[in-house]
């Protein structure tokens, strides 16, 4: 199970999609946000939030894409661990694999409801903890 | 290409975009839609106050895809999307018309590429008040129009194919 209690950084250049991401996941009981409009912004969201202990994050952003800040976390010891879900508007499979490939813990496919969110936070802390 | 040709190009690459409309305000909104019948013939949709626009460009496709909202179907699905009821349409109110026509793109898109429409990356443009005079391409080969009907009023779908 997730630990509602963790600091979870919101990264989307849609400032709709940050809002449905943060009331869903309040809805799950978690109450502290950070939040940034592109992957170079949520680097520095990072250095100055060293508590962050989740990140939902969007696939298609202009300048660093969800891809290349997930690269740029995986590549950096001090962040590398940070469960990193991936939100994106595509379920194709080509995009998955290399998601995969890059260390994403899990993908949510845009539009999803409260339960689904739920249970891939459920099945991120699963495969993080095991 | 023949006319014939033309149509059917047109409604193989309408339909996904349609599934997408349904889905995305469907399942993020909460409102049920009912879609009208495509129709190619039309006037442009009366009473929009906020529309968003995405262009995509294939190999051998220039297309223009655009969501258009009367405002108070926009503030309901806003209110469904996010759970705020919001007092005026400021631009981050605004930004949602964009998040509606991502998702409904995302969601086009795979089945796209299966019919061997391969478009690349995008992302909307939002327009309201004078801006939505220009928001439309000089010239068209080819359009279409959906309307979505719901409780809370009707919002449109636009696919027009450049030259």
């Amino acid at each position: 199970m997730f630990d509602p209690s963790i600091k979870l950084l919101v990264v989307d250049d849609m400032a709709t999609m940050r809002r449905i991401v943060i009331k869903s996941c309040m809805e799950l009981g978690f109450e502290s946000f950070v939040e940034a409009p592109d992957g170079a912004i949520a680097i520095e969201r990072l250095e100055e939030n060293p508590d962050v202990g989740l990140i939902i994050c969007d696939w298609n952003m202009p300048n660093v894409t969800g891809i290349e800040f997930l690269k740029k976390v995986r590549t950096n010891d001090q962040l590398a661990k940070i469960p990193f879900v991936l939100l994106t508007a595509e379920s194709e499979v080509s995009q998955v694999k290399e998601a995969l490939e890059a260390g994403v813990d899990n993908y949510i496919v845009k539009p999803f409801t409260v339960d689904i969110l739920k249970r891939k936070l459920q099945d991120t802390y699963k495969k993080v903890n095991s | 290409m023949t006319t014939d040709d033309v149509e059917k190009e047109g409604k193989l690459l309408f339909s996904p975009y349609i599934s997408g409309a349904l889905e995305a305000v469907g399942v993020q909104a909460k409102i049920v839609l009912e879609a009208s019948e495509p129709v190619r013939n039309y006037d442009r949709p009366k009473g929009v106050e906020i529309a968003s626009k995405l262009s995509m460009i294939s190999k051998d496709l220039s297309v223009d895809i655009i969501v258009s909202f009367p405002q108070e179907m926009f503030m309901k699905i806003y209110e469904g999307m996010v759970g705020e009821t919001p007092e005026t349409m400021d631009d981050e109110v605004k930004d949602c018309a964009g998040e509606v026509l991502n998702m409904i793109y995302g969601q086009a898109k795979t089945t796209l590429k299966t019919r061997g429409f391969d478009f690349g990356r995008a992302f909307p443009t939002v327009y309201s008040g004078d801006s939505l005079a220009g928001m439309y391409p000089v010239s068209t080969k080819d359009q279409m129009l959906v309307s979505f009907n719901s409780d809370y009023g009707t919002f449109y779908l636009e696919l027009i194919v450049k030259p």
